[in-house]
């Protein structure tokens, strides 16, 4: 019966959807007969490994936007009671019993194609079967469907904490199965390419560090109304204006406040910037965020940062000299406008103040190799080397930043005698 | 200016003042400028009063971009450019601040609020306008120098004057019977006259019975000192002299003698003394004795190595106001007042860490806290420190208790006074641990198990806080730990067996000078059988056999230790 219930399922309007229920179908109940059609020679595995590389945006595929629903079904949608599903889901995925609700959720999901919690719930049961499944080869194909749907879901309005904890989980599962292939097709076929691409995923791996802020987040939401809760653009807007007027604990709709939107949208946002495949939508939210106040901007501006350094750590992991020294430049140019731009007078007392300084002092120094043109790169050191002792001096307090500056400006002194 | 540009500015200005508001300050003031163009008198009236509202808000940034603005369209303004400077020092940027503050005094050099600011900005204290002005309020009185205290030393300073005054006591009785038997044979003689004079002199004498004058106090120093003078190549000796010759030169000094004063401290300058505020009392002699130039010198070089020492700042501060040096004067006396805030009004260390000792005594850690922080400013003191770790522990601070008491280490680690204190703490935060540990609360024990091994790493408390990490599951923390106090413990052993070796080997030595030869041996042997390896013990041990004829034992004694120097070869062939 639930064979038939999967197979029967057709998501309208999401192709991507519809290959993850089938996927998701084959690991749990026939998945090795439907993978062996399809699946190329062994020969052809290097190739067929790239298509699963998580390196940019276009992983996810050309059109990830669900379709635009009517109104009726919009109010149909909305009255959704999703509370028992989902506990049935999440003690599924602790193996705390079997999970009784396959059937409603996919009959939901041919009801409603276009509800990303759904989705969203869809990519954590299909995830789970294929943790408790034993078949390697298919299991990596699931997994990038599986990330696919809840990244999905996340663009389209799934983006509580709980769902982007649980992109995140499934997301650095694939980035470990994937790595564990890389090196097994690596010890029988040492190929340069191969090398490059498993050097970018272990650079991928960073994300597992910031998961330790993601689950912090969680734990502190855990049991309130803003684990589950969704943040819409107005009441992002909102929370913005509340944050200018100096109002932040202001009462964002009937039970959010401003500075908590303004915390979660911001640890969300930083933790996911470290996805390459996340990058449209961190942007994208990034832009709900209107430039009304310097500390806003300077946040986003440090979530920006932050991916264009991992977009540079990617290069290097490339070994793509080129493209590293152009990212680095690009960093070092984006810090030092922010510098300039908000912080000339500033105290820099909270990370977001200080980030820029010490980002523009991390590039100057990490791009040593990636050959600067050398007078650049000697007024590059120098510039870094006056922002360093801006922060040990005394415009900053914090004795941990002061720590973390002194230590820049001890390898930049060193850079700046070799260039001298 | 008609209808539509009022409106115009008016959305200028709206927008540039929200801009303000969400700190965007360089584009705030681009609209500002935008409106200026229009009307500037209108936008600097209302620039005016949006700079104020930041300056009273402590928007400092803000202040810097209006403020800026508005000099710029009167450079003249030099209460503006003192408020800029004000915006500066409190973003902690005291070069521009200094650079505002200077610009304004040359606008109006007699500008009190600039001199004021300048000032604080110098001594680096954080008080602003009037409030400087308050605080050296307190000075105002003083008019000369500000003399430190007397050493108590040899005795405390009110005994040795009462002692002096009992001397005095037997001389005034004999002055005083002397003039009354005058007074008696004038009064006979009916020289009324002259008898009253008498009376005047009696009354005066009995006015100050007892009290020593000062050419009284002085010659009984002079006398001590040359008691001591006499063999200073006795340390104590030399010590005592240099506290009674200081005291001398004070004394001087405060009865108006700089001369005096001048030669009997530089007298102890040259016995290479390093008595506290000794240069501060020839500097001081030396402005009595109208050097005046020479006297700030040395103040100034004594501030450049002891900044929070308050008699110095206050002294020049003094010596800057009788030079009409209002700028360089506040400075000073700022910083006085600011160290006093700190020390309830005490001066001297010595007095504070008396303070301090009170409020320690009584359970106030707080205050005893806050003392001895200001004495640690000053001088370090394994008592000092350990005190303060007390008071951290005390206050339930035991991070920064055991980083106080990691403070003996760094310049008293040696001293049998700072072992005993950092061993005192270790023990402290052990039995703190094992009390934790008693009741299974093995998270808070590891916590003092690791604050006591910060502070002594004993091989005892390595295995109790390995014990613990075991119980944490944290088994490569356990394992470090228990291999660490293995070690520890072997070299500890070892140490100690080195040590009565030693001390035998010594002990028969000494025998053998004293022909003790039958005794010696037994040390030796003894001394031998610790380490068979040490060729010291064992060409000695072989001399006492060959002198006591015992080739057998000779023989047997050599197998032995090339059994022993075969065994270490080995053992380190196989390191």
């Amino acid at each position: 019966m639930a064979d038939e219930s999967f197979g029967g399922t057709t998501l309208i309007n999401q192709k991507a959807a519809e290959k993850t229920v089938h996927r998701g179908l084959g690991i749990s109940q026939k998945g090795t007969k439907k993978r062996s059609k399809n699946s190329k020679k062994p020969s052809n595995e290097g190739k067929q490994l790239q298509s699963l590389l998580p390196f940019s945006p276009q992983f996810l595929g050309k059109s990830i936007l669900y379709k635009k629903l009517k109104k009726r079904q919009q109010k149909a949608m909305s009255k959704l009671e999703l509370s028992p599903l989902r506990l049935d889901v999440v003690k599924f995925a602790a193996r705390q019993g079997i999970c009784r609700s396959r059937d409603k959720l996919q009959k939901l999901l041919q009801e409603f194609p276009s509800h990303a919690e759904l989705h969203a719930l869809n990519a954590i049961l299909t995830y789970t079967d294929c943790q408790e499944s034993g078949q390697d080869e298919e299991k990596l194909f699931t997994l990038k469907d599986v990330v696919i749907e809840m990244a999905t879901a996340l663009h389209n309005g799934g983006d509580s904490v709980f769902n982007i904890t649980w992109f995140l989980k499934i997301y650095i599962t694939y980035l470990v199965s994937l790595q564990e292939r890389f090196k097994r097709l690596l010890s029988v076929r040492p190929d340069p390419e191969l090398k490059r691409y498993q050097q970018q995923l272990r650079r991928l791996s960073i994300i597992r560090e910031q998961m330790d802020l993601q689950l912090k987040l969680q734990r502190m939401l855990k049991g309130t109304f803003y684990f589950l809760s969704i943040t819409t653009e107005q009441e992002l807007k909102a929370s913005c204006k509340a944050f200018l007027e100096n109002d932040e604990n202001r009462k964002i709709g009937q039970r959010k406040k401003a500075n908590y939107i303004l915390y979660i949208n911001q640890m969300t946002l930083f933790v996911l910037s470290h996805v390459p495949i996340m990058e449209n939508y961190v942007e994208n939210t990034l832009n709900m965020i209107p430039d009304i106040h310097r500390d806003l901007i300077l946040k986003k501006r440090m979530i920006l940062a932050s991916m264009t350094k991992m977009k540079y750590s990617m290069a290097l992991g490339k070994n793509d000299i080129r493209s590293a020294r152009e990212y680095s430049s690009e960093l070092y140019n984006f810090s030092l406008a922010g510098i300039k731009e908000y912080l000339e007078h500033a105290k820099l007392q909270r990370d977001f103040e200080v980030g820029p300084f010490l980002t523009l002092a991390w590039i100057v120094i990490d791009s040593k190799l990636v050959a600067h043109e050398r007078s650049r790169y000697r007024t590059m050191l120098l510039t870094a080397k006056e922002y360093m002792q801006a922060i040990t001096g005394k415009r900053c307090d914090d004795e941990h930043t002061i720590y973390q500056a002194s230590q820049f400006l001890f390898s930049l002194k060193g850079l700046i005698e070799q260039y001298e | 200016m008609n209808n539509s540009q009022q409106e115009t500015i008016q959305i200028l200005l709206e927008k540039g003042f929200l801009l303000i508001q969400g700190k965007l300050y360089k584009q705030a003031t681009q609209k500002i400028e935008e409106a200026s163009r229009i009307d500037v008198q209108f936008v600097r009236q209302a620039v005016t009063q949006k700079f104020d509202l930041c300056y009273q808000s402590d928007d400092h940034e803000g202040v810097l971009a209006l403020g800026k603005f508005l000099l710029e369209k009167d450079p003249q303004d030099f209460q503006l450019t003192t408020k800029i400077g004000n915006a500066y020092r409190k973003l902690s940027n005291s070069s521009k601040a200094t650079e505002y503050y200077q610009n304004a005094l040359q606008l109006n050099p007699s500008y009190e609020l600039g001199q004021l600011n300048l000032a604080a900005c110098c001594s680096q204290v954080d008080k602003y306008d009037l409030d400087i002005q308050q605080s050296v309020l307190q000075f105002k009185e003083l008019s000369e120098a500000l003399l430190p205290t007397y050493f108590n030393k040899p005795e405390p300073w009110d005994i040795l004057k009462k002692k002096i005054g009992i001397r005095c006591r037997t001389r005034h009785l004999g002055q005083i019977q002397l003039l009354l038997k005058k007074q008696q044979q004038l009064l006979l003689a009916n020289d009324q006259e002259r008898a009253t004079q008498l009376e005047i002199k009696i009354a005066a004498l009995k006015k100050n019975f007892g009290k020593a004058n000062f050419q009284e106090i002085r010659s009984f120093l002079e006398q001590m000192a040359k008691v001591y003078e006499a063999n200073l190549t006795d340390k104590n000796n030399k010590a005592l002299w240099g506290y009674v010759t200081f005291n001398l030169g004070l004394l001087t000094l405060k009865y108006g003698e700089p001369r005096a004063a001048l030669s009997i401290l530089n007298q102890l300058k040259l016995g290479q003394s390093k008595l506290d505020n000794l240069d501060l009392l020839l500097a001081l002699a030396k402005n009595q004795g109208k050097e005046v130039e020479a006297s700030i010198q040395i103040l100034e070089m004594e501030l450049q190595k002891k900044p929070n020492n308050r008699y110095l700042n206050v002294n020049l501060g003094l010596l800057y106001r009788n030079q009409n040096n209002p700028v360089k004067s506040i400075q000073y006396l700022l910083k006085t007042a600011e160290l006093l805030e700190r020390s309830e009004g005490i001066y001297c260390i010595s007095k504070i860490t008396a303070k301090a000792s009170s409020y320690f005594s009584t359970s106030l850690w707080d205050k005893a806290l806050k003392l001895y922080l200001e004495v640690t400013q000053e001088k370090d003191s394994v008592k000092s420190w350990s005190r303060i770790g007390q008071c951290y522990m005390e206050l339930n601070q035991h991070e920064e208790a055991v980083d106080a008491f990691v403070q003996i280490k760094r310049f008293a680690e040696k001293s049998k006074q700072g072992r005993v204190q950092l061993k005192e703490a270790h023990n402290l935060y052990v039995e703190k641990a094992e009390l934790f540990k008693g009741d299974a609360k093995y998270v808070e024990a590891i916590k003092f198990f690791e604050y006591a091994l910060k502070l002594q790493r004993h091989p005892k408390t390595l295995r109790l806080a390995a014990e613990i990490y075991k119980k944490l599951k944290r088994k490569e923390q356990a394992e470090a730990y228990f291999r660490e106090s293995q070690g520890l413990s072997q070299s500890q052993m070892e140490g100690r067996q080195k040590q009565r070796r030693r001390k035998l080997y010594e002990k028969g030595l000494a025998c053998i000078t004293a022909g003790k030869i039958g005794e010696a041996k037994s040390y030796l042997e003894e001394a031998f059988k610790i380490d068979e390896t040490n060729k010291e013990t064992f060409l000695l041990l072989i001399k006492v056999l060959k002198a006591l004829k015992q080739p057998r034992a000779q023989q047997l004694t050599m197998t032995r230790w090339q059994q022993a120097m075969s065994r270490l070869q080995k053992r380190l062939e196989d390191d």
